[in-house]
C-alpha cells in the first residue's frame, strides 16, 4: 500500500494537510489554539473579531440537540487590540515548536468601510490570511444580513481586497436561496477563495416552559445534522467558481472530509467534532482520511478535489 | 442524555444564611454526580449559570449564593417554580484509594464542592480535617452540618465573630507544619487557592483546587473558560492539581469576562 500525501492548498497558501479549526470553537485564547494545533490541525481561524470588545449574547448561548448544536454566541470577542495579544502568543508558540501552521483572521463588520479597517488591523497582527465572516446567522446587522446580497459581498470583498495584500478567504451563510451566486460574488469582488458553510438558521423551544432555549430565542444549527447543506452548497459553489473553496459544516470523522472534497473543497473546517470526539479529533480525521485514501491506492488528497464532478 | 437544559421543579428551598439559598429538586442526571462537579442551571428568560453539585442523589441540590441578576432571581423563586439542568459536567474531585488523612480547605461560596467532598471521603474511611473560612460567622455556610460530622472542624472569619480572626491559609500552614496530610482539597477564591497550592507545593502534599471561569457552552466548545496552555475549566477541569496549576500564567493572576478580555483577580 503507497502512502498517500493529504497536503493542501488554498490557492497560495500551503497546508500541512486539508484540517482547520472553524472559527468562534477554541479559539479565545492562544493557549487552546496551540492545543488545536498539537492535536492535528494545520492551522486555526480566530474566532470573528470586531473593532471592540463585545460580550456577545446572555445564557444559554449553546445546547445541545439530537443531531448538532445550536449556538448563539452573539460574536463574542475582546475586540482586536486585545486579541492581538492572543495572536503575538500563538505565533509565539508556533515559532517554539518549529512547524508549519496556519493562521487564518476572521474579522466582522457593518458595512464595507468596517470591514476594510477590520481587515487592516487584522493584517496588521500578523495572521497568514483573513477570512471575512458575512454569514454570522444571529448578530443584528452583522454577518449574515451583508452575505445574502451579492452586491453587498462584491462590495465589501473588493473594499478589503483593496486594502489589505493578504489572501482574503469569504465564509458563506447557507441560509440564502442560491448560495452559489453569492460566491459568484465574491470571486467578482477579488476573493481568493470561499468557505462554505456558516450555521443553519433554527431554534430549539423547551416545551416545558415554553421558552426558547437560547437567550438569543434563535441562533444557528452546526455538527453533523448540517453535512449535507455544507455538502450541497460545496458541490453547486464548485461549478459557479474558478477560486478554491473551503468546505465546513458537520464534519466528524475521515469519510466526512472526503465527502466534502469530492464536492469540491480543496481544505475544511471542523468545529463542532470538537464537542464529539474532543481536541485530538484533527489528527484523527486527518488519519481516517489518509487511511481510506491509501487503501484504494490514492497517492494524494489533492486526487479526489472535485472527484465528483468527473464522474 | 443530551445536553439540552432539563426542566424539573424546585421541591425545596432553605435559607442557609442571609446570601445563600438551598434548591433542591430531582434530576436522573444530577443524581450520579461526582463531588466538585458542576452543572449549568437555566432559569429561563433570565440566563443560564454554572452552580457546583451540592447534593446527588434521589432528590439533589445547588446552593446558590445571592450576587447578581440571575442569582438573585433564583432567590425569588418558591417551590413548584422551574428551572432548567444540563449536566453534571467537569472532572470533579478524585479521592485516594486507600484510607488517608485528608485536608479539606473551603473559603465562602467554595464550600459547596467541598461539602459532597467531605462526605464521600467519610463513606469511604478517610479521615477529614476542614479549614472553613468566612467574612463573618452569618456566612459561614453549612456550619451546622460541618459540625455534626465526624471530622475536624477549624473555623475562621476575617472579623473574628466565630473561631479564629484570619485566613484559612494561616491555619493550614499551621496544621501543615505538624505533618500527616495525605492531600490537599480546596474550594474558595482564587487569591486563596493560590496560597493553598503553595503551601501544598512547600509541603509536598498533593493538592487539588476547584477554579471558577466564567462560562458559557459548559461543554468544551467555545473556550470562555480556557486558562493556560488549551485548559478548559468546565471539561479539563474545573479540578486540577497544583503542579498543573503552577504551569498556567493566569493562575491566582487574571480571569476573562464575557467577551474574552482579560480582568485582574
Ligand atoms: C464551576 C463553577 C461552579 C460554581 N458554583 C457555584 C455554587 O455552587 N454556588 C454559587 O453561588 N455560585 C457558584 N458559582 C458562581 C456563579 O456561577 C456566579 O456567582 C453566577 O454566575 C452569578 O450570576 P449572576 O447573574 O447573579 O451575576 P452577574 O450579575 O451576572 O455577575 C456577577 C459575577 O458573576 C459572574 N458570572 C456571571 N455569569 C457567569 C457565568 N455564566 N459563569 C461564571 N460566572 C459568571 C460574573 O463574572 C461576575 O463576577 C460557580 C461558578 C463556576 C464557574
Ligand atoms: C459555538 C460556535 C461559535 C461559532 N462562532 C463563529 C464565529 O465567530 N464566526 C464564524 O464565522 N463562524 C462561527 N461559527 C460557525 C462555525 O465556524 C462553522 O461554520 C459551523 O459551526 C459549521 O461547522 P461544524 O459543523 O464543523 O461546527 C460558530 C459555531 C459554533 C458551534
Ligand atoms: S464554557 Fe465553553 S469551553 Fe468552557
Amino acid at each position: 500500500m503507497s502512502l498517500a500525501s493529504m497536503k493542501t492548498s488554498i490557492g497560495k497558501t500551503e497546508l500541512v494537510n486539508p484540517a482547520l479549526l472553524a472559527s468562534g470553537i477554541l479559539d479565545e485564547t492562544a493557549g487552546s489554539m496551540l492545543r488545536v494545533i498539537d492535536g492535528g490541525a494545520a492551522g486555526c481561524v480566530t474566532k470573528s473579531i470586531g473593532r471592540e470588545a463585545r460580550g456577545g449574547h446572555p445564557n444559554p448561548t449553546m445546547v445541545e440537540l439530537q443531531c448538532g448544536l445550536l449556538n448563539a454566541m452573539g460574536l463574542p470577542n475582546p475586540g482586536i487590540e486585545s486579541y492581538a495579544e492572543e495572536i503575538a502568543e500563538f505565533k509565539s508558540g508556533i515559532a517554539a515548536r518549529g512547524i508549519d501552521a496556519k493562521l487564518i483572521g476572521s474579522v466582522y463588520g457593518g458595512d464595507e468601510k468596517d470591514f476594510a479597517m477590520m481587515a487592516g488591523l487584522m493584517a496588521n497582527t500578523g495572521v497568514d490570511a483573513l477570512e471575512l465572516n458575512v454569514s454570522c446567522p444571529h448578530a443584528r446587522g452583522y454577518g449574515a444580513q451583508i452575505g445574502s446580497d451579492p452586491d453587498m459581498v462584491r462590495k465589501v470583498v473588493s473594499a478589503v481586497k483593496g486594502a489589505v495584500k493578504l489572501p482574503v478567504f469569504v465564509k458563506l451563510t447557507p441560509n440564502v436561496s442560491n448560495v452559489a451566486l453569492i460566491a459568484k460574488a465574491a470571486e467578482e469582488g477579488g476573493a481568493d477563495a470561499v468557505v462554505a458553510i456558516n450555521t443553519v438558521k433554527a431554534m430549539a423551544i423547551d416545551i416545558e416552559s415554553g421558552h426558547p432555549v437560547l437567550g438569543n430565542k434563535v441562533g444557528g444549527y452546526s455538527g453533523p445534522a448540517i453535512k449535507p447543506i455544507g455538502v450541497r452548497a460545496v458541490y453547486d459553489i464548485y461549478k459557479e467558481v474558478n477560486i478554491p473553496i473551503i468546505g465546513v459544516g458537520g464534519i466528524t470523522k475521515g469519510q466526512d472530509l472526503l465527502e466534502y472534497a469530492m464536492a469540491g473543497a480543496s481544505a475544511v473546517q471542523i468545529g463542532s467534532a470538537v464537542y464529539y470526539r474532543d481536541v485530538p479529533v484533527f489528527g484523527e480525521i486527518v488519519k481516517e482520511a489518509k487511511s481510506w485514501l491509501e487503501e484504494r491506492g490514492f497517492s494524494s488528497f489533492k486526487e479526489i478535489v472535485g472527484r465528483t464532478h468527473d464522474i | 442524555m443530551t445536553d439540552t437544559p432539563r426542566v424539573t421543579e424546585i421541591l425545596e428551598i432553605v435559607s442557609e444564611t442571609p446570601s445563600h439559598k438551598t434548591f433542591r429538586f430531582r434530576d436522573a442526571g444530577i443524581a450520579t454526580a461526582k463531588p466538585g462537579q458542576f452543572l449549568m442551571v437555566w432559569l429561563p428568560g433570565v440566563d443560564e449559570i454554572p452552580m457546583g453539585v451540592a447534593e446527588a442523589g434521589e432528590v439533589s441540590a445547588i446552593t446558590v449564593e445571592k450576587l447578581g441578576d440571575c442569582t438573585t432571581k433564583l432567590h425569588e423563586l418558591n417551590v413548584g417554580d422551574k428551572i432548567g439542568i444540563r449536566g453534571p459536567y467537569g472532572n470533579g474531585f478524585s479521592l485516594p484509594k486507600e484510607s488517608s488523612n485528608l485536608l479539606m480547605i473551603a473559603g465562602g461560596t467554595g464550600a459547596v464542592p467541598i461539602l459532597p467532598t467531605v462526605e464521600r471521603a467519610l463513606e469511604a474511611g478517610h479521615s477529614v480535617t476542614l479549614i472553613h473560612g468566612s467574612r463573618c460567622e452569618d456566612l459561614l455556610l453549612y456550619a451546622e452540618r460541618f459540625e455534626r460530622m465526624d471530622i475536624g472542624y477549624h473555623k475562621c472569619t476575617d472579623d473574628g465573630s466565630c473561631g479564629m480572626k484570619g485566613f484559612t491559609t494561616d491555619v493550614a500552614e499551621k496544621l501543615l507544619d505538624t505533618g500527616g496530610y495525605d492531600a490537599i482539597y480546596t474550594c474558595g477564591p482564587e487569591v486563596m487557592m493560590k496560597k493553598v497550592v503553595a503551601l501544598g507545593l512547600k509541603h509536598d502534599v498533593p493538592t487539588y483546587a476547584s477554579l471558577e471561569r466564567y462560562m458559557k457552552c459548559g461543554v468544551g466548545v467555545c473556550d470562555q473558560c480556557s486558562i493556560g496552555a488549551g485548559l478548559r475549566v468546565c471539561k479539563d477541569g474545573p479540578v486540577f492539581d497544583g503542579e498543573t496549576l503552577g504551569q498556567v500564567a493566569d493562575f491566582g493572576i487574571f480571569k476573562r469576562e464575557a467577551s474574552g478580555k482579560r480582568i485582574n483577580l
